[in-house]
């Protein structure tokens, strides 16, 4: 159990890459953190300093209020999960599982005992007397997270373990690790470029992107108020649309205008006349309607089918929107497609800077 | 001869049978996926339509010729492996232009395709880059890239998707399927990823152990999946799957739910081992009471996982968590581990499987 506080962490290659930059995080307690981002965000390199398996080029971690920058690893007494299972091929899983207990000195019997009852949570009792190779990855991951949580370290860091496993299996490993994070109830960072892992697994998340934290706060926080036009695309699946919109006054009535839209819009105080502006909405929040009086109206362009849903592909002029759909809903491409957008579900960017420009009401 | 057929395809390496039997026919100008677990024979597959891989036996035929003799080069088969390799000499514009340039096509023609390709795949800005400077998800495009801009009669891709970051994955799944519409051409798409499965391909192959387990309309398998193991596999979240029986002949039972069965079907099920099964997104879930749903039972929640717009809601099942049953409800819902909750379904959406010869039996919109 341990709270974690990075303050100013820097981490540069070679002197000029300049992989983390200045960040600053507080991790609560007994908390799931997720750490979100693309390919080459930081975000592998800031949990290899938590690790201790990177030193910082500048800044400090504390674990509470132990300073463990200058600590190596073995002695942070934190527990990993890396990408690539980790497990010795000569052990069976049951002694896979012990090893870690035993290395620290407990009693054989009890190692094993213990090493059971975590095998039983991550459902791989029948494999205990199995050696790795006869796993599929899957087992194997099961067999590494159960090597990580047999000990009780400090802090469980978990290197996007799911992103090598059959995506068939990934739904039931994500809520298993899911549920054993409940049940272990210590801080876990986990590391993922998958955004619908981190929105199941986090209590926060934390969005990277070129070495920076964009937006730290809980995962429904963070979906309804992306701090970025980037965030508000990260997170969602499909990500959010946007729009080029001017922002306009007709009397005494704000518009949101472009060729092709003209959306009346309250609580503009924050907005210029006349200023271009990048409007974003959710996939979920564009309603189609059949009616075509004061609606916009739009190319249907393609129609995936989801399974339990259907995103809808419009052309609105330049722009492109995705809709999400009943999978009943019988729609061709080609065919005109009239919709609203809920003002309450828009979300107003700079376009310039990207980020959100938060709406008082007047 | 408008297709590509294989017939009666056989491989093994050494002991191990990689593909049994294997026969198939693709429409030209279609998008058709093969869908299968690590292992199921669906590179092995794409190797030998290739050339890469001889089969033991059996014929491959495109437009009519057998191809089976032919060296990789003469089959006009454009050929994306998982572990392609690139260029290393060449920059990333070069290494997309290399297949064109060998054609003696003209420059102007090549430059006009391969910024084409480039902008479809989002790497216009690394044309000159040499492939060491690439990330692996960018290497990974380049190689997608030169395998679209060759003119071949059929092109093959394996999991092309599966290292890049989730994000550019849901965008190129719908630029891939939107390419192959404009351009017409024959692709066959090996994927381990159901979502890729059904919202790209027009056909599915479902393959599993070297075998070709179905294989059709993509949406018709979905709707109706005639084996277990696509009933079982094609669909994220998964489907559930309860055990059931027949004791009387007019009601199918589970340790959730009975319902009444017609006596015919009810005589023709008795005493046999079966598997309900519900697509999550059939079933629906409430706090309160359900009206609308011919079969309801009681259930406990065990968690939710909220993705954005979407949750998945795991409810107990009969062993607790390792049974659960799964609920796909398309809106944020959340409800505290242990909340009591209704879920219910349609008759319709209900599938009965023969548990031992894994086979639909029954489907509730006959």
């Amino acid at each position: 159990m341990a709270l974690i506080t990075l303050r100013e962490l820097t981490k540069v290659f070679n002197e000029t890459v300049v992989a983390v930059d200045k960040v600053t995080l507080h991790v609560p307690d007994n908390a799931v953190i997720c750490i979100l981002g693309p390919s080459g965000c930081g975000k592998t390199t800031l949990m290899r300093m938590i690790a201790g398996l990177e030193q910082p080029t500048e800044g400090k971690i504390f674990f509470d209020d132990d300073d463990v920058t200058e600590l190596p690893a073995r002695e942070r007494n934190v527990a990993m999960v890396f990408q690539f299972p980790a497990v010795y091929p000569h052990l069976t899983v049951r002694a896979n599982i012990a090893f870690p207990l035993i290395a620290e000195g407990v009693k054989k019997d009890d190692a094993i005992r213990r090493a059971e009852e975590v095998a039983e949570s991550l459902e791989i009792s029948e494999s205990l007397d199995l050696f790795p190779d006869a796993l599929d990855a899957g087992a194997k991951q099961k067999v590494s997270i159960a090597r990580a949580i047999v000990r009780k370290p400090r802090v469980f860091l978990f290197d996007e373990p799911l992103s090598n496993i059959d995506p068939n299996m990934r739904v039931d490993m994500k809520s298993l690790i899911k549920k054993l994070s409940r049940d272990v109830g210590q801080t876990f960072i986990y590391v993922t470029h998958d955004q619908s892992e981190a929105m199941t697994l986090a209590d926060y998340i934390v969005v990277m992107k070129d070495g920076k934290v964009l937006q730290y706060g809980r995962p429904e926080e963070i979906y309804e108020r992306p701090g970025t036009d980037f965030v508000g695309w990260f997170l969602g699946n499909p990500g959010m649309n946007f729009l080029q919109v001017e922002a306009r006054k007709f009397e005494n009535t704000w518009c949101l205008v472009s060729d092709h839209i003209s959306i009346p819009f309250d609580g503009l105080k924050n907005l210029e006349t006349g200023k271009r502006y990048k409007i974003g909405i959710r996939p979920e929040h564009i309603s189609l309607v059949d009616d075509p009086k004061e609606v916009i109206s739009g190319i249907c362009d393609m129609v995936e089918p989801m399974g339990g849903r259907k995103i809808v592909h419009l052309k609105v002029g330049e722009d492109r929107l995705r809709v999400k759909v009943d999978p009943n809903r019988s729609i061709t491409p080609g065919e005109k497609v009239y919709f609203s957008l809920p003002p309450e579900h828009i979300r107003i960017f700079d376009i310039e800077t990207g980020r959100n420009i938060p709406l008082d009401a007047v | 001869m408008n297709e590509i057929r294989l017939e009666n395809i056989q491989k093994a390496f050494g002991k191990k049978v990689a593909l049994d039997d294997v026969s198939l026919e693709i429409t030209k100008g279609t998008f058709t996926c093969v869908l299968g677990p690590p292992g199921a024979g669906k590179t092995t597959l794409l190797r030998i339509i290739a050339g890469l891989e001889r089969a033991d036996r059996g014929r491959i035929i495109i437009d009519g010729v057998d191809v089976g003799a032919l060296p990789p080069a003469e089959r006009g088969i454009s050929f994306v492996a998982q572990d392609f390799a690139l260029y290393p000499h060449m920059n990333v514009y070069k290494n997309i232009a290399y297949p064109l340039k060998l054609k003696k096509m003209d420059p102007r023609e090549i430059d006009k395709k391969v910024r084409e390709v480039a902008e479809f795949l989002k790497i216009e800005k690394l044309l000159d880059r040499n492939p060491e400077q690439l990330s692996g998800g960018e290497q990974q495009r380049v190689a997608i890239a030169r395998g679209l801009v060759k003119d071949a009669a059929l092109y093959l891709f394996d999991e092309p998707l599966t290292n890049l970051d989730y994000k550019i994955r849901e965008d190129m799944r719908a630029e891939f399927r939107k390419i192959q519409q404009e351009t017409g051409q024959t692709i066959i798409y090996a994927t381990s990823d159901s979502v890729e499965a059904i919202s790209m391909s027009q056909h599915l192959v479902v393959m599993n152990e070297g075998i070709v387990v179905e294989y059709g309309n993509t949406l018709k398998i979905y709707n109706r999946p005639n084996q277990l193991f696509t009933a079982r596999y094609f669909g994220y979240p998964p489907m559930n799957l309860i055990p059931a029986r027949v004791q009387k002949e007019t009601s199918l039972e589970t340790n959730y739910f009975s319902i009444a069965i017609p006596p015919e079907l009810g005589k023709q099920l008795k005493g046999m081992n079966l598997t309900a099964a519900i697509r999550p997104e059939s079933l629906q879930i409430s706090q309160d009471g359900m009206k609308n749903k011919s079969v309801v039972f009681d259930s406990k929640v065990l968690l939710t996982d909220i993705i954005g717009s979407d949750t998945i809601v795991h409810l107990e099942g009969e062993k607790g968590f390792s049974d659960r049953i799964r609920a796909f409800v398309p809106r944020a819902y959340n409800a505290l581990p242990g909340t009591p909750i209704k879920a219910g379904f349609d008759i319709k959406d209900l599938y009965i499987y023969d548990a031992q010869a894994e086979k639909l039996l029954w489907k509730g919109d006959v």
